[in-house]
């Protein structure tokens, strides 16, 4: 039934995916469809494919998409059953109920099934705890990390020595607060702080939800009641507000990372708090700010260690056709030898960071970046089992990881964008978020299970 | 002997038939059964089951369902009298014939050939952008705050996006229509002591009244449809404040994953788009018989 229904689905959308198809069956090499974002890392993979093809005889056909793309096309692929890709990428909050939906395939007999010494090479202990566990269900691990991330502050050391200005190592949110009106309008032009705007669980929720936990807030208790009611979560949604009003970018409701980005490299912010990917791209020769930038742990207020977790991650697709030359290409992608390659012929700064510990001994890398061993303080530091100061039944900082998350996020998301551009009463708003929420904890039987 | 091959013949016709029923009428009836069902794509756990009008129900109790409503009512009704004001007006210009007019009509219409991902991407960084764009610019220039065009003003801002991209569109049909006017008609009427005014709104609107009914008409299937800006620029909020009903769908559908709420959905809008074009039909019938009385 399902299966008829999803074809007839693919057709209603008009999707050519079901008829495309992937490698060739008979004769010929092998040739495996991933699909990945189109971030920095995942393009130089792209571009260093040819080391994997050369080797191993098996081509690639990458079909790269923007991440929101990514998540909806691969979701509809493997949802539907139309098995067009081999590998996918997909992040930490995917991995555990992509796993469970069987959309992608246990790793554990791969690795079992391979010679010692090349598990030994590949060395999968390496890789850091946080990251494997999060890409884990059930404790078996079903996608590799290709980069890691937390989040932390990145701030103007000048303009914070200009003002006689000291950041700590862990700021509170009540000093980035302080810092950011003080510092804003230091110079012509300058915001105090940028931050993300721009509506979606992958966007504004980021930086806000690691917020929410910091004041002590939480999507919902333990027994799967919406938190949106509870004083912290209404105190996190006012002081987001409250920093952008004073201190931020002017109308930020169309300023995701990218723009973001854009305006902290143009010197035109004097503080971020956003992904620690970021620090090599503020670093890079093109910025105006390079070789400015300060570090700081992501901001803490009733609570500590409030700093993001997420991984970009390859997995491979339950219906790929190939599933014994897709894991060949997910170990060359995340083995150590592919960081050594992406060092020598790239640069050692353009390494994918937050994932294998060897990379932060390497001196090579650590020369390369200056901002390394705070990258892996924040990622190791991650609370992902344990992100709120009061109990929660799920785990996931800037996420609930629940797969209903995309569209509670999308929606909850587009209130406090709402709010933020006064379009919307914080009371309605609210109110809006706790039904939304209220209604997939019941339609998705999560209140059910917890009675 | 014709009347008796007729029978025959019409089933020649049958295969086309068919073929083009498959092809129009089927998504619909799959979209229909779609909408019986309660299917969570991201919850196989939960199965696909049969659950009668309740996705139609839970749509329409919900109270987003109304401001999307709105907002398409609102962005049909403002872009297709904006677009038919100025379009008769860029059409009466371009009708004139100065230096350089071939120019200033390529320029006029261009618009109408940038893709929709295109405009909307351009407008919302490089022109209406509050940190880099022009509207960054002009409001350091005047020393005042940028306009939140995709905040506050995020539902005018849609309209005004979609008035530039349709515009063009209407100014071909109305120029085609004012050149359709013979020169006769024009002299005798200002031999009669007509003003341009009292020409334009006796003689030459009354002459071309069919064609302002198809741009409007073809308009408004167009404008209901519009996804690609909305989904570049404002992303249909903050909050629900610029979404219309195609993405709302593809909210539901692609964001939600729920089959069973999009698909329903899909067949209210389907029902309200046939709706309007009826009465706005049944309006121009009237509207045709009266001037042909």
């Amino acid at each position: 039934m399902r299966r008829t229904l999803a074809v007839l689905a693919m057709l209603l959308a008009g999707s050519t995916a079901v008829f495309s198809g992937g490698a060739p069956e008979k004769g010929g090499p092998v040739e495996l469809t991933v699909a990945t974002v189109n971030n920095p890392d995942m393009l130089i993979m792209q571009q260093l494919s040819s080391w994997f093809t050369r080797s191993t005889h098996i081509r690639l056909n990458f079909v790269v998409l923007p991440e929101n793309e990514l998540r909806q096309k691969v979701t509809e692929d493997v949802g539907l059953g139309s098995g067009r890709y081999d590998i996918v990428t997909i992040g930490t909050y995917d991995t555990p109920f992509w796993g469970k939906n069987g959309w992608v395939v246990s790793l554990e007999p791969f690795f079992a099934r391979l010679p010692k010494t090349e598990r030994d090479a590949y060395d999968r202990e390496d890789l850091l705890p946080s990251i494997r566990s999060a890409l884990s269900y059930n404790h078996a691990q079903f996608a590799v990390p290709f980069y890691g991330e937390s989040s932390m502050v990145f701030y103007r050391k000048d303009l914070f020595a200009r003002a006689g200005l000291v950041m700590p190592e862990t700021p509170t949110w009540q000093q980035i607060y302080d810092f950011a009106v003080r510092l804003n309008g230091i110079e012509k032009g300058t915001y105090g702080i940028v931050l993300r705007g721009l509506s979606g669980w992958g966007e504004i929720l980021a930086p806000f939800d690691t917020m929410i936990n910091a004041f002590g807030g939480r999507w919902f208790d333990e027994h799967w009641q919406p938190g949106f009611e509870e004083p912290p979560m209404r105190e996190a949604w006012e002081f987001y507000k409250k920093i952008l009003s004073d201190a931020g970018e002017p109308n930020p409701a169309t300023n995701g990372y990218t723009e973001c980005l854009a305006i902290m490299q143009s010197g035109k912010a004097a503080l971020w708090y956003d992904a620690t990917v970021t620090a090599s791209a503020l670093e890079a020769p093109g910025s105006k700010v390079a070789g400015r930038i300060g570090y700081a742990q992501a901001p803490s207020a009733r609570k500590g260690n409030t700093g993001w977790l997420w991984a970009w991650a390859l997995a491979i697709g339950s219906s790929s056709k190939h599933p014994d030359e897709a894991f060949k290409f997910l170990r060359w992608a995340t083995d150590k030898s592919y960081v050594s390659l992406v060092g020598n012929q790239i640069g050692w700064s353009r390494v994918p960071p937050g994932t294998r510990a060897s990379t932060y001994g390497n001196p090579r890398y650590l020369s390369a970046a200056p901002f390394a061993r705070r990258v892996l303080t924040a990622i190791e530091s991650a609370d992902y089992e344990h992100p709120t100061l009061p109990p929660v039944p799920y785990v996931g900082v800037q996420y609930v990881s629940i797969p209903e998350f995309q569209s509670l996020g999308e929606t909850v998301s587009q209130q406090l964008a709402a709010y933020i551009a006064g379009q919307k009463t914080l009371d309605a708003a609210l109110a809006d978020s706790q039904a939304a929420a209220l209604r997939v904890a019941r339609e998705g039987g999560y209140l059910k299970q917890a009675q | 002997m014709h009347e008796l091959n007729r029978p025959r013949s019409r089933l020649l016709t049958l295969p086309a038939i068919v073929i083009v029923a498959v092809i129009t009428q089927a998504p619909i009836l799959v979209t229909i059964g779609l909408s019986l069902v309660q299917w969570i794509v991201v919850r196989p756990d939960l199965g696909v089951t049969f659950v009668g009008l309740n996705n139609y129900f839970d749509i329409l109790i919900t109270r987003d369902f109304y401001s999307v409503v709105l907002n398409t009512a609102l962005i049909t009704l403002a872009s297709l009298a904006a677009c038919t004001v100025l379009g008769i007006l860029f059409g009466l210009m371009l009708n004139q014939d100065f230096r350089g007019v071939s120019i200033v009509r390529t320029l006029v219409i261009s618009p109408f050939f940038v893709m929709d991902a295109v405009a909307g991407i351009i407008w919302r960084t490089m022109m209406l952008n509050s940190s880099f764009g022009f509207n960054e610019s002009f409001a350091s220039l005047l020393g005042i705050k940028p306009v939140d065009f995709f905040g506050v003003y995020s539902l005018l801002t849609i309209i005004i996006l979609i008035v530039w991209q349709w515009t063009p569109f209407f100014v071909l049909i109305m120029l085609a229509g004012f050149r359709s006017i013979s020169v006769e008609i024009a002299d005798s009427a200002r031999v009669d002591g007509a003003g341009w005014w009292r020409e334009l709104l006796s003689i030459r609107l009354p002459i071309i009244m069919n064609h302002i009914e198809v741009a409007i008409l073809l308009g408004m299937i167009f404008v209901l449809k519009v996804f690609g800006l909305i989904y570049v620029t404002t992303r249909g909020g903050p909050g629900y404040s610029s979404a219309n009903l195609p993405f709302y769908v593809f909210r539901l559908a692609f964001l939600g994953w729920n089959v069973g709420h999009a698909a329903a959905l899909a067949v209210v809008t389907v029902g309200i788009t046939l709706v309007a074009i009826f009465f706005l039909f049944r309006w121009f019938r009237r509207r045709f018989a009266e001037a042909s009385s």
